[in-house]
């Protein structure tokens, strides 16, 4: 039978929202065995943030909460209070990984400083994933994903080519900061494990999202050292290469990045060899980029006339890297992503069947883990707790204090 | 043709701290995604060597920012490329097949991200590279996957923007669809890569089985889109541009503030922050106002609360309001362009930046490894490299070539 490629490793997860539960999430998938460590109460925040199917709020039943919760086991603890703190312990004890979104002053506080949590426990990897890290004078401070995106330098390069001037800096239309933390402390825990299998020791990881996102916007570094110029949302000149844009078609937008002469030849043959693509003016990419104020209305006035996803097939019969501007319905209803796979449908005690993205790659030897549905609030905290050996009358002590 | 380079096993034992140190990565890649997965790698320890060659460069040596000509002074092309090995091996030409397998058979890894359809074109599929070498690890990157009616689609970062549904929920209210101002679907899908590939060590280290991991960059960043695609799932709802604003918080924004260019964004969760933000702003009577008195109202009069936010931080620039607000606990931060983040005292005292040191451009600051592991921390060991410029290490140390018969294979144009 085949297993993952984390198989094996055990993950206490303690951390809300997207970052550290993506992370949670893409461990889960590879193999590990994630326990999620809520607050009594009200449990982890994305329960609160929906899609609710019929936009009816319930906590079992955010759409957002069971996508990136799936598949985990699910128990209440508070580890900050006397009791949760020591069944927090035993937690870790027999853990290979700690998923934590806590900021450092508030741990401190709590009597769960990192320095003593890892003197505690040697063999543990311990990721920390927080807005702007555990170090540095902004260690404390709140963020939400507008924050840390227009923090990044994401938002004064968004959007590429604004439909006017003087518009104000934009976010992505759905948040991304925290699926890139997610994401990048996967694999920075993945590092953290191989080292784990030679030299026995865990080790503290300090992910920073605003330092993920950054690496989106790094070459704009050399933009400014090199050239210099500031990259922003207004280009400084006409395009280096064109085009590579997003133009209208009749039934909505669709967008090309004509990056090689051979993508140019192709969509210029898509579009039925109009006789000016031909002019001295376009003969290459650079003039074309020059004369982008030209070019632009000519194409447009061909690609207003065409459907999207008959242009769509036309051009990448001819190696055109060009695709419509999608609707999540498109993309839900994609032909080629239903046959890889990649939506699949979890079926919830409360939510039903859900459909909702799988697998994030597909690895022969240790595929990607059909994950079950996210745990109902507490639900494996009995079960979990009885395995540390709690008894039923300590249980029934520790729910009275509220620590779990 | 038995490679001559150190066994991965005793490469590994003799190499550093960090977690890839020993192994040996064979990087095919151009663009973004491809070589952001190797540099990954190479940060945190591996040795990634990069095939290239003047019959196919890689695009983004030719990409601006320049800083002179030449292929070596692309601003792109040297930000994704760091850290790396490059030896010019023509892939057109048959013998450089040929040498091409003998450095895979050396090495541990192999990273491609051509479309699927060339490699096993070229005689480098991973049926022919498991032959010769058993555990590979190979990860094939391309835009939509190695299998499917889309198979053969040709996808770049901008267009994949577009074809998840990113482009149409960016906007500005009423106004039409935009891009994210950077090819973020090719940094998640080399981000992805290396995150398998470091899956698939563990994996092989336990195992001593190789695999090969198809990555589609749809799927990869598809995962960051599972909110709008679970709206339409339960709802049938399609999203809409909605400029900077959010579902439910409010206000939820960027500002204007007194420095040119200057923007702040501020995103209040709930009614505390709300009371905290209008204390700051001396406008503490807001509170009592029925259109602000809960999220819902404040969601509802947004048209009307902004213009009261943007009246005070217009008086101000960026970093006051910046600071004034998080010191009262609302959630809010200046929008930063590259020089605001090069001088930033958070991320100088965290060490965000690194200085680059190449041989043609000379010193110049670089976003340095940020997963931060504490005790194995990554390294940028060298600049990206020249076009070539570890030809005679890997023709020669490596698979074990002659001097003449590199020159040899050089005026050939098989090293080339």
């Amino acid at each position: 039978m085949q297993t993952g490629a984390l198989e094996g490793v055990r993950v206490i997860e303690w951390a809300e929202g997207i970052a550290g539960p993506f992370a949670g999430r893409i461990l889960a998938g590879l193999g590990a065995e994630v326990v999620k460590v809520e607050p009594p109460g009200g449990g982890d925040a994305s329960r609160r943030a929906g899609p609710f199917r019929g936009d009816v709020p319930d906590r079992e039943a955010s759409g957002l909460f069971l996508y990136l919760n799936a598949g985990k086991r699910g128990i209440t603890l508070d580890p900050a209070r006397p009791g949760g703190r020591e069944v927090f312990g035993k937690l870790l004890a027999g853990a290979d990984v700690l998923v934590l979104d806590k900021p450092a002053p508030a741990l401190r506080r709590w009597r769960l400083g990192l320095p003593g949590l890892q003197r505690r426990h040697p063999g543990l990897v311990v990721a920390s994933v927080t807005p702007f890290g555990l170090e540095g004078p902004y260690a404390g401070f709140k963020a939400s994903d507008l924050v840390t995106f227009h923090m990044a330098g994401l938002g004064f390069i968004t959007p590429r080519l604004p439909p006017s001037p003087d518009l104000p800096p934009l976010r992505a239309g759905t948040p991304i900061v925290g699926y890139l933390a997610g994401l990048n402390g996967a694999a920075a825990i993945g590092c953290a494990l191989l080292v784990r299998e030679l030299s026995g020791r865990g080790q503290l990881i300090d992910l920073a999202e605003m330092e993920c996102a950054m690496f989106a916007v790094a070459a704009g570094v050399p933009a400014y050292t090199y050239e210099p110029r500031v990259p922003s949302r207004q280009p400084a000149g006409p395009p280096a290469v064109a085009p590579i844009a997003l133009l209208p078609t009749a039934d909505g937008y669709f967008e090309v990045q004509c990056q090689e002469e051979e993508h140019w030849d192709g969509l210029v043959g898509a579009l039925g060899e109009p006789e000016w693509a031909r002019w001295e003016v376009f003969a290459d990419k650079g003039l074309r980029g020059q004369n982008w104020d030209a070019l632009r209305p000519l194409l447009e006035e061909v690609t207003r006339t065409v459907e999207k996803a008959r242009l769509f097939r036309e051009a990448q019969a001819r190696g055109v890297p060009l695709a419509p501007v999608n609707s999540p319905r498109d993309v839900v209803e994609c032909e080629h992503l239903r046959v890889r796979g990649f939506f699949e449908t979890v079926e919830h005690p409360v939510a039903g069947p859900v459909l909702m993205p799988g697998a994030l790659a597909q690895l022969t030897a240790t595929p990607w883990r059909a994950l079950g549905p996210a745990p109902l609030l507490g639900q494996h905290t009995t079960e979990v707790l009885e395995g540390l050996g709690y008894s039923k009358a300590e249980l029934l002590a520790l729910r009275q204090r509220g620590a779990v | 043709m038995t490679p001559t380079g150190a066994s991965p096993q005793r490469r590994r034992r003799r190499g550093g701290l960090r977690p890839l140190a020993g192994y040996r990565v064979i990087d095919i890649t151009y663009g973004w995604a491809g070589p952001i997965c190797g540099a990954l790698l190479a940060d945190m320890g591996a040795e990634v060597i990069k095939i290239e060659s003047n019959a196919r460069l890689d695009t983004c040596r030719f990409l601006p920012p320049f800083n002179g000509p030449g292929p070596n002074r692309g601003g792109q092309f040297n930000t994704y490329n760091r850290g790396k090995k490059s030896c010019t091996i023509n892939l057109k030409a048959p013998p450089g097949i040929a040498l091409a397998r003998r450095l895979i058979a050396s090495a541990d890894v192999v990273v491609e991200n051509f479309a699927p359809r060339v490699m096993p074109g070229l005689g480098l599929g991973y049926d022919v590279l498991r032959t010769l070498n058993p555990d590979l690890v190979m990860a094939s990157l391309s835009g939509f996957g190695a299998t499917g009616p889309y198979r053969d689609y040709v996808a770049f970062g901008l267009p994949l923007q577009a074809f998840l549904g990113l482009v149409h929920l960016t906007g500005y209210a009423g106004g039409p669809p935009v891009n994210v101002g950077t090819p973020i679907p090719d940094i998640v899908g080399g981000t992805t890569g290396a995150l398998m590939i470091v899956a698939a060590l563990r994996h092989r280290r336990r195992t001593g089985e190789g695999q090969f991991i198809d990555v589609s960059q749809c799927e990869a960043m598809g995962a960051f889109f599972a909110g709008p695609y679970l709206d339409y799932a339960l709802n049938g709802r399609e999203g809409q541009r909605r400029g900077n604003r959010d579902d439910a918080m409010a206000p939820h924004g960027v500002y204007r503030c007194a420095d040119p260019e200057g923007w702040c964004a501020v995103a209040v969760a709930g009614d505390q922050e709300f009371a905290a933000l209008c204390r700051v702003i001396g406008r503490p009577e807001l509170v009592d106002d029925a259109r602000f008195a809960d999220q819902p109202s404040r969601w509802r009069h947004q048209d009307e609360l902004e213009p009261i936010i943007e009246a005070w931080t217009r008086q101000r620039s960026k970093r006051e309001v910046f600071l004034a607000l998080q010191a009262a606990g609302v959630a809010a931060g200046p929008v930063h362009h590259i020089p605001d983040l090069l001088a930033d005292p958070h991320l100088k005292q965290r060490g965000t930046f690194i200085q680059d040191s190449h041989p043609e451009i000379g010193p110049n600051p670089m976003l340095g490894p940020f997963w931060r592991l504490q005790s194995t921390p990554g390294r940028v060991e060298r600049p990206a490299p020249l076009l070539g410029e570890h030809n005679g290490y890997v023709f020669q140390e490596l698979l074990g070539l002659a001097p003449e018969e590199q020159q040899r294979l050089e005026a050939s144009q098989v090293l080339w």
